[in-house]
């Protein structure tokens, strides 16, 4: 696991899912709004594809995702998000 | 239910460590405005919300306040992580050390625990989205003083981030009420309660 490059693909992680944040909470007090309501798929696709680079490089982001493979249970591998790069190995 | 995410919803990452400045942030965790507070106040109202895109609002910024309690505690743990005794002699941060040690626990930079006082849910949908709407100002302030005392970048950039999202919540919880008002009575907006009263 390269520290650098999975810190590289956190923040595209971080960053679109923001773009989901700030939309979703938009969408709550203007459902009807088609506008906001295209670019929320647009972005949900764009974070989906930035989690799935995250996970195939850097370990699972979540406990049910595709990225658990393999025989050994990764989950708590990759660190935690306070930690710094090879904390607590 | 909830499920997490192995992710800050914004970086966190400091680089020096400062005991007095972790002493003040601190409060946006367990203080009379802090994250914790305004996660519990949200996630409580929801249940009596008669109005189901209320309640949506209510649980969607809930959820992010538990991203945000995050982020400040990953900032006080990135702020004393590796300190000497010697770092902490004579600082603010030294009394909160001898009860919690670096520890994360929730109080406010008064050093008063985190108490269920700090937060209302009344049972009212004008009253609790008052209250939220106050509750998004009052966090905001406290960034703001918070801004006062820091000018290390890498604490700035999580903290102004932080108090942004309280001017957005405000928003949101203005439209919120709006939502309410505009389903009540408009002679009357207090001649009945809508989530106990039946019309």
């Amino acid at each position: 696991m390269n520290a650098e490059k999975c810190e590289r693909l956190l923040y595209c992680v971080q960053m679109y899912g923001f773009v989901l944040d700030e939309t979703r909470l938009f969408l709550d007090t203007h459902p009807e709004n088609r506008q906001a309501l295209e670019y929320y798929k647009k972005y949900s696709s764009l974070y989906r594809d930035a989690v799935a680079e995250y996970e195939a490089a850097c370990g699972p982001l979540t406990t049910q995702s595709d990225a658990v493979t393999g025989d050994t249970w990764m989950w708590s591998y990759g660190g935690w998000p306070w930690q710094f790069a090879g904390e607590g190995e | 239910m909830w499920s997490y995410e192995k992710k800050l919803q914004f970086p966190v990452k400091i680089k020096n460590p400062n005991p007095e400045t972790a002493s003040l942030i601190i409060s946006q965790f367990g203080g009379p405005d802090g994250e914790l507070s305004a996660s519990m106040r949200y996630l409580s109202q929801r249940y009596s919300m008669p109005y189901r895109d209320v309640a949506g609002i209510l649980t969607d910024i809930g959820t992010e306040e538990l991203a945000h309690m995050e982020m400040v505690s990953a900032i006080v743990h990135q702020l004393t992580r590796n300190i000497t005794p010697e770092e902490i002699e004579g600082t603010n941060f030294a009394p909160y050390f001898i009860d919690h040690t670096t520890g994360l626990y929730p109080v406010a930079a008064t050093g008063v625990p985190f108490s269920a006082e700090t937060f209302a849910s009344k049972g009212d949908a004008i009253a609790d989205l008052s209250e939220d709407l106050a509750a998004e100002q009052k966090a905001r302030v406290t960034y703001d003083n918070i801004l006062r005392m820091v000018d290390d970048p890498d604490i700035l950039a999580p903290i102004r981030f932080l108090r942004q999202r309280e001017l957005v919540h405000y928003q949101r919880f203005a439209e919120a009420l709006g939502k309410v008002r505009d389903e009540l009575n408009y002679r009357n907006f207090y001649g009945y309660n809508p989530e106990f009263d039946k019309k």
